[in-house]
């Protein structure tokens, strides 16, 4: 179904460190960010745009394809880094990332980057727009899917309930949602904050064929995405993937402060970069 | 050949193919109900969930399908602002959000029901074209123009007793109408929207008593084509808005704007600066002092100054002006 050769083949675990490089790097250069929700989606990005989502040509009719929305928009930084990391956008059009009037806003900016498939920021949009273009695809046949990504704090927002009922109210089976539980948000542990019962078990009841895996693993991603994509029938599709927030720099994960940290400092950058490459 | 929505909406979905219908559980309403048994492929209720439906339709534009959003006014615009400003009008997807709620036209269930702020919210979002018919034919023209063109689009319609055709021409181009015009005016009625009828009322009334007047009416508030109103305006020297929204950011504060530098007086007769009360649409225009009789009296007060009393006692219909129960 997919062209293998159209994807980088490197173990999409050596690709993520990549990745997760280039967005500390991204972030120091601008200054700020969202770093933490950012570092929390890098292997899922890492298994989606180098084993699924396939870069849409210029010359393909605009609604072919699958597409993917980053609905927890604030982690544009990580799509940017994804994107240079598949060569759809380049090494020096991610460094004006943060810089005034750049394409890559903090949040993405269909306007400004044609690569981005839906702006996004106000959380619990995209995955609505996500079951537009699922409905889209199955009306003009063309057999794509849609990919979306939401996380667990912006589950708070009742759209995100509205969209996950009518997804399977339409037999929605070409839309995929990722759920990146990092159980945090801006103002600390969701659970402290608004407890969200059951996520999987919710969406189960729903209607939706769920599976779970561990959102930094990307074998174990690459495992349960296959299963959920073999899925026969009309139900719509979650990945629950558990994530830490900050993951990969100590001193950040699991932490409040990880939401919109200051650039790291060099010598921490070299640190984080040591313990990435021996792992 | 009496018009419904109902039948519009049917007529428009055979035309065009890529026309798809969203309602968010009020369809017996809006009078989507003839559209969704003709095309049941086209047509999701997606029931109370205006948030939803409003960026379900900016995803389903991207596929180059027209989603038409059926809901009321109040709802539409208060409870999917956001989604209306971030999920259509920033990415200027061709989503047509359909407003059956029509100010006062529909106020009889109340203040939850009543869309007497919608256009100030609506009207300040970059892109966004707002039109709003004065009767049913004008509606035809008006969504038949909304589906064509590309864009998002906010379509205030009332939803009972809209006139049928109150204009012997008909202009298929939504925008502002030269009414009726006299050789030298004493002012400029701008009748906006749905006030069409009632303004059309009130002028007869004027212009009985010997007052000369041009008469004009937009049915597209947003982008306003100011050029009628200027040149009637640079003749009669004052202007009247008549419109069926609060004062504050509905299409006077848009014709304001076009006229500022010209100095012109403008006096505006909108809805109070309260929420209306729960009543019948006649009732309401009295309530509002936006029936025939008060529009007449209150432009015939300001206008004639000295001889105010004479034009004032000889109006008909004086005790029309407050409401009856």
């Amino acid at each position: 179904m997919q062209e293998t050769n159209l994807f980088d083949r490197r173990s999409t675990r050596d690709l993520s460190r990549d990745i997760r490089l280039s967005i500390l790097r991204t972030h120091r250069t601008a200054g700020g960010g969202h770093l933490g929700s950012s570092l929390s989606i890098v292997e899922i990005m890492a298994v989606l745009f180098h084993r699924h989502i396939r870069p849409i040509q210029p010359e393909e009719k605009t609604w072919s394809g699958d597409r993917f929305v980053l609905s927890k928009g604030h982690a544009a930084l990580a799509l940017y880094c994804t994107l240079e990391s598949t060569g759809q956008i380049s090494a020096p059009q991610l460094a004006t990332f943060g810089k005034n009037g750049s394409a890559l806003e903090p949040h993405p900016n269909e306007n400004l980057l044609p690569q981005v498939h839906v702006s996004t920021g106000s959380l619990g949009q995209g995955i609505s727009a996500a079951v537009g273009l699922a409905l889209g695809m199955r009306l003009r046949q063309t057999g794509g899917r849609t990919f979306v990504l939401i996380g667990d704090g912006e589950a708070n927002e009742g759209q995100v309930w509205e969209a996950a009922r009518s997804a399977t109210m339409l037999g929605l089976s070409n839309l995929v949602v990722i759920l990146d539980d990092n159980q945090m948000q801006q103002d600390g542990p969701t659970p402290d904050i608004m407890r969200m019962a059951d996520l999987p078990a919710s969406w189960s009841a729903m209607g939706w064929a769920v599976a779970e895996c561990n959102g930094h693993a990307c074998n174990a991603i690459e495992t349960a995405l296959d299963v959920l994509l073999a899925t026969k029938g009309s139900m719509p599709k979650l990945l629950h993937a558990r994530t830490v927030k900050g993951c990969g720099v100590d001193f950040l994960e699991n932490r409040t402060e990880s939401h919109y940290p200051p650039a790291l400092s060099e010598e921490e950058l070299a640190l984080v970069q040591y313990r990435l490459q021996r792992f | 050949m009496n018009h419904s929505y109902r039948d519009l909406l049917l007529a428009i979905g055979e035309v065009n193919g890529l026309v798809v219908v969203l309602d968010a559980g009020l369809g017996t309403s809006m009078q989507t109900e003839g559209f969704a048994r003709a095309f049941p492929d086209r047509y999701f209720n997606l029931g109370i969930a205006e948030q939803n439906a409003v960026s379900v339709a900016a995803g389903l534009a991207r596929q180059g399908f027209i989603p038409l959003v059926h809901t009321f006014s109040n709802f539409l615009s208060r409870r999917a602002h956001d989604q209306i400003a971030l999920s259509v009008a920033w990415p200027g997807c061709h989503v047509k959000l359909v407003a059956g709620s029509c100010g006062l036209f529909d106020g009889r269930n109340g203040p939850s029901h009543t869309a007497i702020d919608d256009l100030s919210g609506i009207c300040a979002l970059p892109g966004m074209a707002v039109l709003e018919p004065g009767d049913m034919a004008q509606t035809e023209s008006l969504l038949s123009w909304a589906v064509n063109t590309p864009g998002p689009c906010y379509l205030r319609l009332r939803r009972h007793g809209a006139p049928q055709n109150l204009l012997p021409e008909r202009e298929h181009i939504p925008g502002t109408t030269l009414v009726h015009a006299s050789n030298a005016p004493q002012c400029t009625l701008v009748a906006c929207g749905s006030m069409l009828e009632t303004v059309m009322r009130a002028a007869e009334l004027l212009q009985d008593y010997g007052c000369a007047l041009d008469l004009i009416h937009i049915s597209r508030i947003r982008p306003l084509d100011a050029a009628p109103i200027l040149h009637s305006i640079a003749r009669s020297g004052r202007l009247f808005t008549i419109e069926n929204h609060v004062s504050s950011g509905g299409a006077s504060d848009l014709i304001a704007q076009a006229i500022g530098p010209v100095g012109v007086p403008h006096f505006r007769l909108a809805l109070p600066d309260e929420f209306l009360p729960a009543g019948a649409p006649e009732w309401l225009l009295g309530y509002c002092r936006l029936d025939a009789a008060c529009i007449a009296e209150r432009i015939a007060a300001i206008l004639s100054g000295d001889s105010y009393v004479s034009i004032y006692n000889s109006l008909p219909g004086r005790s029309e002006t407050q409401p009856t129960r």
